[in-house]
């Protein structure tokens, strides 16, 4: 992740603990951390480029909505 | 950690070929840019945010004015219509990676920044610019190689844009974060603590993570079917709309309100800078009564000096001028009128006598009677001896009117003379002192700016209602947007439970599920970083501020606390909590020491490791807070750029010794001669760089009293 923002990792981290990882499937706090990295990526590029970024975070949350279905997530 | 190594411009303003190089030891991260006022500090702090950001970087002119970046005494006779300007960085980064066994392992590159622009120069000051996309290479064991992504991808991500005032930082201009209007410097603030802390790009996320989840929460409900769900989606939804109306509302009101008290701070300064001048329409109202004045003036000169001309036909100035004479005259007649002899009787007597046919002694005067031709022998013998004697006569009473008068001979009329001549030269000065006014006041209008200032105070008036106005539209949506959201989270939580209830695995439900949990992470994070995190950088700006300031004795005793409050605001708090205006209540040591305690405690709580190029740090600071606020930039500083006056360097030169890794000396040729001593090499303007440090000059930058100032000695190794 880009300089400036690596301290909003720990964050994430921090905020990603109240997640209940039981209730969904194993390592999910790990996945979702990888998405919300590639969406801040995103955002950031977003903000020197012009990308589809609407297109791009939905498709990052879908992703991860993937890895639930995936892991046999009983909702 | 980006660290710059060395920077090289050609053509870019005043730097017509200069190369610096710069500290990169962390035993000693500072570098020292020794330089003059118009010498090319702040041209090199705007060259190195060009190079790194391109033409967005650039100021903004007044007036609407693009700003140059070719010399600006460049000759196009002798070196034609077209510049290249070039910029060439070399700098370093250091990244942390994870290896495969979990752990993290620092990374480094070493790039090479290039950044050309050309301006085609036209008549007078128009050009025109043509800036090509940067070029970044990487230092590979084959050389410089071309880096595959957008270089300025990459370069943001190493150094934001939103970041550059913060690590590129003109000492006077980073003022404006505590001296301007309070929703102007409120807004500043908050951006740069929304761009340090990477506030902004985490909202940014949410909105579009919060817009996925609302897309896909349609999509599920028309997987799912029902009237409830489907209405209560069809609401959340709208609630989902009406939240970012009103935020949008809330986030424009706000900047209106920036906005304005910008433009105010700008109309009152224009104002000011007017009024210093005179207001232009009360000069006018001025000359207008001025010139009635003089035309009153001319009035009363003209009628005065009639009324003292007509004195000089006044009958009293010729019994003043025949005094003596008239008093003679009369002296000479008083004894004949006590004789009887004037005046003379006896010939209207006779007259009278023989009308009436009757002598006095009763003796008929009838015609051919003797006494009747005795009568008129008498009256023929006496007639001329009586012309003389009624001639006489007539000059004594006349004489006897006057008499009275001439026994204060002049009084009446020297006091007349007196008064009327008083009038004149009042009235000449009355004409005088208009003319004088209207003089005066021509003057001061030609020297007023032609600036309407009736119509900036209507500016004023306007902006200043517009900013209550935006006040209240920011209040009134904030109060709707904590309103909606408190009725979503009761529709969430109904749909949720229905959602629960049909206990149906899909897809949808998953991707809403992930979204949803993407949006808590998200939220989660914002609160940090709009609370504790905004209270770590107050804290952290206090330390730094009060260990700056404590060895001031005037300010020390004053001030208790600096902080940033929940709405952005920087406030001082002196001693019984009286709350300070930076502005006002501090000197402006302590608002530069509070403006770099603010700097310095961003960039260290946002964990940015970036150079910090400081131009006129110690500007307005004297004594041990001038060495508290460089030995707290160094400390805290990664690497330390300073751009400083001989008169800022005044003082600190033992510190500048212990820390300083590399040093140079700028000088500008248009200073030969009245400032520079030897004359420069070049006949054009430039900036010339000497590699004198702190405590050193040679031919090349030596000034009018550098040889006997003596905290420096002569270098001799001089190379141009």
């Amino acid at each position: 992740m880009a300089v400036n923002v690596r301290h909003l990792t720990h964050l994430f981290r921090e905020q990603a603990e109240v997640i209940d990882e039981a209730a969904r499937i194993p390592s999910y706090r790990l996945e979702l951390l990888r998405h919300l990295t590639a969406v801040i990526e995103f955002e950031q590029e977003n903000r020197v480029r012009a990308l589809p970024i609407q297109q791009r975070v939905t498709e990052e949350c879908t992703r991860l909505g993937g890895k639930l279905e995936e892991g046999n997530w009983e909702g | 950690m980006l660290e710059i190594v060395e920077a090289h411009f050609q053509n870019y303003r005043l730097l017509r070929d200069t190369r610096v190089a710069f500290s990169t030891g962390r035993e000693r991260p500072l570098t020292v840019i020794r330089a003059e006022n118009e010498s090319g500090k702040t041209t090199l702090l705007t060259a190195l945010q060009w190079a790194f950001f391109g033409d967005d970087a650039l100021p903004t002119l007044r007036g609407g004015q693009r700003y140059r970046l070719h010399p600006l005494d460049w000759d196009t006779s002798r070196q034609g219509r077209r510049v290249e300007i070039r910029a060439e960085v070399t700098f370093r980064f250091r990244s942390l990676t994870t290896t495969p066994t979990g752990g993290e392992q620092e990374l480094e590159n070493e790039y090479v920044l290039q950044r050309i622009a050309e301006e085609q120069l036209g008549d007078g000051n128009a050009f025109d610019r043509f800036t090509r996309q940067p070029t970044l290479l990487q230092r590979t064991q084959a050389g410089y190689t071309p880096i595959e992504t957008n270089p300025a991808v990459l370069i943001d991500s190493m150094i934001p844009y939103s970041l550059k005032d913060v690590f590129f930082t003109d000492g006077d201009r980073a003022l404006a974060f505590i001296e301007a209007s309070q929703d102007a410097k409120r807004e500043r603030v908050r951006n740069a603590i929304r761009s340090l802390l990477g506030l902004e790009l985490v909202e940014a996320a949410q909105k579009h993570v919060a817009k996925a989840l609302s897309d896909l929460r349609r999509a599920n409900s028309a997987a799912q079917g029902g009237n409830d769900f489907d209405r209560l989606t069809s609401e959340l939804n709208g609630l989902d709309d009406e939240i970012e109306a009103a935020e949008a509302r809330k986030t424009a009101a706000r900047s209106a309100q920036a906005r304005l008290g910008e433009e105010i701070v700008v109309y009152n300064e224009r104002l000011e800078r007017a009024l210093v001048k005179g207001d232009r329409e009360a000069l006018s109202q001025q000359l207008r009564r001025a010139q009635d004045d003089r035309e009153a003036g001319e009035h009363a000169v003209a009628s005065s000096i009639r009324d003292y001309a007509a004195l000089f036909r006044d009958s009293a100035l010729a019994l003043n001028l025949l005094a003596p004479v008239i008093s003679q005259a009369h002296a000479l007649l008083q004894p004949l009128h006590a004789q009887g002899r004037i005046p003379s009787t006896f010939i209207p007597l006779l007259q009278e006598r023989l009308r009436s046919g009757v002598c006095i002694c009763g003796r008929s005067l009838a015609d051919g009677t003797p006494e009747h031709r005795h009568v008129l022998d008498q009256l023929a013998g006496r007639q001329l001896e009586d012309e003389a004697n009624d001639r006489l006569g007539q000059l004594f009473y006349r004489a006897e009117t006057f008499i009275d008068t001439l026994s204060n001979p002049g009084d009446r009329w020297v006091a007349q003379l007196r008064m009327r001549s008083a009038r004149v030269d009042d009235a000449r000065r009355q004409r005088k002192r208009a003319e004088e006014t209207i003089r005066e006041t021509q003057l001061m209008l030609e020297q007023v700016p032609d600036v309407d200032i009736v119509e900036l105070r209507r500016q004023i008036k306007d902006a200043t209602e517009q900013l209550t106005k935006q006040a209240q539209e920011a209040v009134l949506a904030e109060a709707e947007f904590i309103g909606l959201a408190g009725k979503k989270k009761i529709v969430e939580r109904e749909r949720e439970q229905i959602l629960k209830s049909q206990r149906k695995l899909s897809r949808q439900r998953a991707n809403e599920q992930a979204a949803r949990d993407l949006l808590a992470v998200l939220n989660g994070t914002i609160n940090v970083l709009r609370g504790e995190k905004l209270n770590t950088v107050s804290d952290e700006m206090n330390r730094l501020f009060l260990d700056m300031i404590v060895a001031d004795p005037d300010q020390n005793a004053i001030i208790r606390k600096a902080e940033i409050t929940p709405d952005y605001d920087i406030i001082v708090t002196g001693s019984r909590d009286r709350r300070l205006d930076p502005d006002v209540d501090l000197n402006g040591a302590s608002r530069r020491a509070l403006t770099i305690a603010f700097i310095l405690a961003l960039t260290k709580v946002s964990e940015t490791a970036a150079p910090n190029i400081i131009d006129t740090p110690l500007g307005m600071t004297a004594g041990q807070v001038k060495r508290s606020i460089l030995e707290a930039a160094v400390r805290e500083s990664t690497q330390l750029v300073l751009l400083l006056t001989r008169d800022e360097i005044h003082r600190t030169e033992d510190l500048l010794d212990k820390y300083t890794g590399s040093a140079c000396t700028f000088s500008n040729t248009a200073h030969y001669p009245l400032q520079l001593v030897n004359a420069p090499p070049f006949d054009d303007q430039r900036v010339m760089v000497c590699p004198c440090n702190h405590r050193q000059y040679c031919a090349t930058c030596e000034r009018l009293h550098d040889a006997t100032d003596g905290t420096l000695r002569q270098r001799t190794d001089t190379v141009r």
